[in-house]
C-alpha cells in the first residue's frame, strides 16, 4: 500500500514534469481541434481570424454589472468579435488576478478590465503589457497601468456640476441646501462637492447651511438627513453625492411628510428610488448607463485593434451621448438623468 | 493468493485517472493549457489553498475541522501589510510577527477544542472565523493595506532555475506532510485519535497536546498563506482568504478524506487539490462562462465523491468476502 501511494505520487510529479516539456508536440495536433470548441454563435467574420476580447467586469450578478456585461456582450455581437466574460459572483480582486493571467495564457487581442482593486491589479496588468497586450478600464481605473483609455460615467467635478444645476432647476435659485457626503475624506466624494460649489456660488440667493457624513453607512445617513430636517425647517434642497444618500434622504423627507417642500437631487441607482417618485419626493437622480458603459469599453477596444481610436464628440453608441477624452485618456460617456418619465425602463 | 483477492485500486489511482482525463480534455480545448507557464499559474493563482489544504488534512483526519483558516489568512495578510506600510517595519520582523498572531489565533482554537470536548470543533472555530474576520477589518476600517518595500515581492516573485519558488514550497510541503502521516508517530497517531479518540487515550497517544499541536499547525500555515497572499497581490485586504476553508475542505473530501477523521491521505488532498484548480483554469481558458463554470465544477466535484464511496464499498465487499473464504 505505502509503496503504491509513493509510487503514484511520483508518477504525478512525473506528469506535471512531462507536461511541461511534452508542449511542442502537443500544440500543433491540438490546434486543429480549437475552432470546433469555440462558440459558433459569435463567428461571423469567417475569412479573417476572430478578435478575442477578455472583458474581466468586477462581478456577475449584481444587477448594476449584469447591464454593464450585457452591453459589453451585445458590443462583440455588434462588431463581429468574440467576447469572453469571467468573473465572480462576488467581487474579489483576487480572484481577477488569476482570470486576468488566464486570458493572457489564451492570448486575447485586448483585455477590458473594470478593477476591484488597483494595486492588487497591477503586477496583472504589467504581465498583459508584457505580453503586448492593450489594456482598456472601465467603471474603476487603474491609473498607474499601461491602459489605454478609462471609461467611466463622468467627471466627479462635472458630476457634481450636473447635479447642482438640476437641483437648482428644481428648487429654484434662492433658499437653504444641505449636502449629505459619504466621506469627507474620501477624495471622489469631495470632487463632487467642488463642482456643486462651483454652481451654487452663481446664484447668491442660495445659502449652503450644512455638510454632513454618513460614513457611507444609510442609517446614518438617515439620520443626517433627519436631523437636517429638524435643524433648518426652511430647507429647501438636498444633494445626495453616494448611491445611498440619496434614497437616505428621500425616506427622511418623507416620514418628516415634507415630499415636494425639499427639492432632492443625488447619485442613486434607479431600483433604490423608483418608490420616491411615485409620490413626487424625488424628480431627479443622476448616474450613467452601466450597459452604454460596456458597449462602449469593447467597442473603442475592437476600434483601436482595427487602428481607430476615439476622440471627443464621437458617438459611440446608437442613442448615447457624445464622449470626452481628458489628456489622462478617462473616457466620460456622460450622465443619464433619471426623471420620472424614463426611470421605469431601468431594473438595477 | 488470498492476498491477491482483497486487493482493490487504491482511491488515488483513480484521482490521478481523473485528473489525467480533465487534463487531456482541456488540452483538446486550448492547446494553450499545456505550456509551462499556463501550469504554473495554475499553481501559483492556488497556491495558497495548497498550503492550506496540507495542515486542514492533519486537523480533518484527526476527527478535527478549522473553519477559521481563511480568516486568518486576511488576518495575517493585513498584519504584516499594516506593519510594513504603516508601522515601517522590516518585512522579516513583520512576516514573524503576523505569524506569532496566526499561532496565537491556533492556540485560541486548540484550548477551546479541548476546553469543550462535548462541542463540535467545526462550531468553535466557526466561532473565531467571525471573531478573526473582524479584527481584520478593524485593523484599518476596512480599507485595503499597500505600499510594501520591494523586498516583500520577492517572497512570491523570486525564481530557481525558471521555476517560481512557491511551486517548489508547495510541493516541498505536501511532501513534507506525507512523510509527517506515514513515518512519524505523530502523524500516525492522528489517524487514531479520528478513528477513536478514548482509545488512543487509553492506548498513550497523549491527544490533548497533539489537538493543540495541530490547530497551531493549521493557523500557522493559513498566517504564512497569508503573508504569500499579500506579497503575491501587493496588497493586504480584509477581506481576503474569505472562501479559502471551504475550498480546502472540498480539495480534501475530494481526496477521499473521511470528513469525520481516520481515514485518508496526503496523496489523496495533492490531487483533490489538482483537480479543482486544473479544472477551475482549463474551463477558464475554454471561454466557459463563469456560471457554466460552476455547474461543471459542482458536477465533478460529486461525482468524485461518489467514486469515493464506491470504491470505498467495493474493497470492503472484497474485504468481507475474503473473510468468509
Amino acid at each position: 500500500m505505502k509503496m503504491k501511494k509513493i509510487l503514484a505520487m511520483l508518477c504525478s510529479l512525473a506528469l506535471t514534469m512531462a507536461v511541461g516539456c511534452s508542449v511542442p508536440t502537443e500544440q500543433p495536433a491540438a490546434q486543429d481541434g480549437q475552432p470546433a470548441q469555440t462558440e459558433p454563435e459569435a463567428g461571423q467574420t469567417a475569412e479573417n481570424k476572430q478578435l478575442v476580447i477578455g472583458v474581466s467586469p468586477k462581478m456577475i450578478g449584481a444587477p448594476y454589472w449584469e447591464y454593464a456585461n450585457q452591453g459589453c456582450v451585445e458590443a462583440g455581437k455588434a462588431l463581429g468579435v468574440k467576447v469572453e466574460m469571467q468573473a465572480t459572483t462576488t467581487a474579489s480582486a483576487t480572484e481577477q488576478v488569476s482570470i486576468i493571467d488566464n486570458y493572457i495564457t489564451m492570448g486575447v487581442d485586448a483585455l477590458v478590465v473594470a478593477a476591484n482593486d488597483e494595486s492588487t491589479l497591477l503586477p496583472a496588468l504589467k504581465r498583459a503589457e508584457e505580453a503586448g497586450i492593450p489594456i482598456f478600464t472601465y467603471d474603476s481605473d487603474v491609473p498607474d497601468s499601461a491602459r489605454l483609455y478609462c471609461v467611466a460615467g463622468t467627471g466627479q467635478v462635472n458630476l457634481g456640476e450636473i447635479m447642482a444645476q438640476q437641483l437648482v432647476e428644481e428648487m429654484g435659485e434662492e433658499g437653504e441646501v444641505a449636502f449629505m457626503t459619504g466621506s469627507l475624506g474620501a477624495f471622489n466624494h469631495n470632487q463632487i462637492l467642488e463642482g456643486y460649489r462651483n454652481v451654487l456660488s452663481q446664484y447668491p440667493g442660495i445659502t449652503e447651511v450644512a455638510v454632513v457624513e454618513s460614513g457611507d453607512d444609510q442609517q446614518k445617513a438617515f439620520v443626517n438627513a433627519e436631523n437636517l430636517l429638524a435643524s433648518y425647517p426652511n430647507l429647501k434642497g438636498i444633494l445626495g453625492v453616494a448611491a445611498g444618500e440619496t434614497p437616505a434622504a428621500a425616506e427622511a423627507v418623507v416620514q418628516a411628510g415634507r415630499s415636494g417642500e425639499v427639492q432632492i437631487v443625488g447619485v442613486a441607482t434607479p431600483n433604490s428610488v423608483k418608490q420616491f417618485y411615485e409620490d413626487g419626493t424625488l424628480t431627479k437622480t443622476v448616474l450613467w448607463d452601466p450597459y452604454d458603459m460596456g458597449y462602449i469599453a469593447v467597442k473603442i477596444a475592437v476600434d483601436y485593434l482595427g487602428g481607430v481610436e476615439p476622440a471627443t464628440g464621437d458617438v459611440l453608441i446608437d442613442g448615447g451621448n457624445p464622449v470626452t477624452i481628458d489628456e489622462d485618456g478617462n473616457l466620460y460617456i456622460g450622465t443619464t438623468v433619471f426623471t420620472k418619465e424614463n426611470i421605469g425602463n431601468y431594473d438595477f | 493468493m488470498d492476498k491477491k483477492t482483497t486487493r482493490t485500486l487504491p482511491r488515488e489511482c483513480y484521482l490521478l485517472l481523473i485528473l489525467l482525463l480533465i487534463g487531456f480534455t482541456m488540452c483538446l480545448g486550448n492547446p494553450k493549457f499545456l505550456t509551462f507557464g499556463n501550469l504554473q499559474n495554475i499553481i501559483l493563482n492556488n497556491f495558497e489553498i495548497g498550503m492550506i489544504c496540507v495542515t486542514m488534512t492533519f486537523v480533518i483526519l484527526m476527527g478535527g475541522m478549522d473553519m477559521s483558516v481563511g480568516s486568518v489568512v486576511g488576518l495575517c495578510g493585513m498584519l504584516v501589510g499594516v506593519l510594513m506600510a504603516n508601522c515601517g517595519m522590516h518585512p522579516v520582523p513583520a512576516i514573524l510577527c503576523a505569524l506569532l498572531a496566526a499561532a496565537a489565533v491556533g492556540a485560541l482554537n486548540g484550548g477551546m477544542v479541548i476546553a469543550f470536548p462535548n462541542s463540535n470543533p467545526m462550531i468553535i472555530t466557526i466561532g473565531s472565523m467571525v471573531l478573526i474576520r473582524a479584527v481584520c477589518r478593524l485593523l484599518t476600517e476596512g480599507w485595503p493595506v499597500n505600499g510594501f518595500p520591494l523586498s516583500f515581492s520577492y517572497l512570491s516573485y523570486s525564481t530557481v532555475a525558471g521555476v517560481n519558488c512557491v511551486v517548489f514550497c508547495l510541493f516541498i510541503t505536501m511532501l513534507g506532510g506525507q512523510w509527517f502521516l506515514q513515518r512519524t508517530v505523530m502523524g500516525m497517531s492522528l489517524y487514531a485519535i479520528g478513528n477513536n479518540e478514548r482509545g488512543a487515550y487509553f492506548a498513550g497517544v497523549r491527544v490533548r497536546r497533539i489537538k493543540l499541536i495541530m490547530y497551531i499547525l493549521s493557523a500557522l500555515m493559513a498566517g504564512l498563506a497569508g503573508v504569500f497572499l499579500t506579497s503575491r497581490m501587493q496588497t493586504g485586504y480584509p477581506d481576503a482568504g474569505d472562501n479559502y476553508h471551504m475550498d480546502a475542505i472540498a480539495a480534501i473530501v475530494i481526496g477521499g478524506t473521511d470528513i469525520a477523521g481516520g481515514e485518508g491521505s496526503m496523496m489523496g488532498t495533492l490531487l483533490g487539490f489538482f483537480i479543482i484548480s486544473v479544472l477551475k483554469n482549463g474551463l477558464a481558458l475554454m471561454g466557459v462562462s463563469s456560471l457554466d463554470q460552476m455547474v461543471f465544477t459542482g458536477v465533478v466535484l460529486i461525482f468524485t465523491i461518489w467514486l469515493n464511496r464506491w470504491q470505498k464499498k467495493r474493497h470492503q465487499q472484497k474485504m468481507q468476502k475474503t473473510q468468509m473464504q
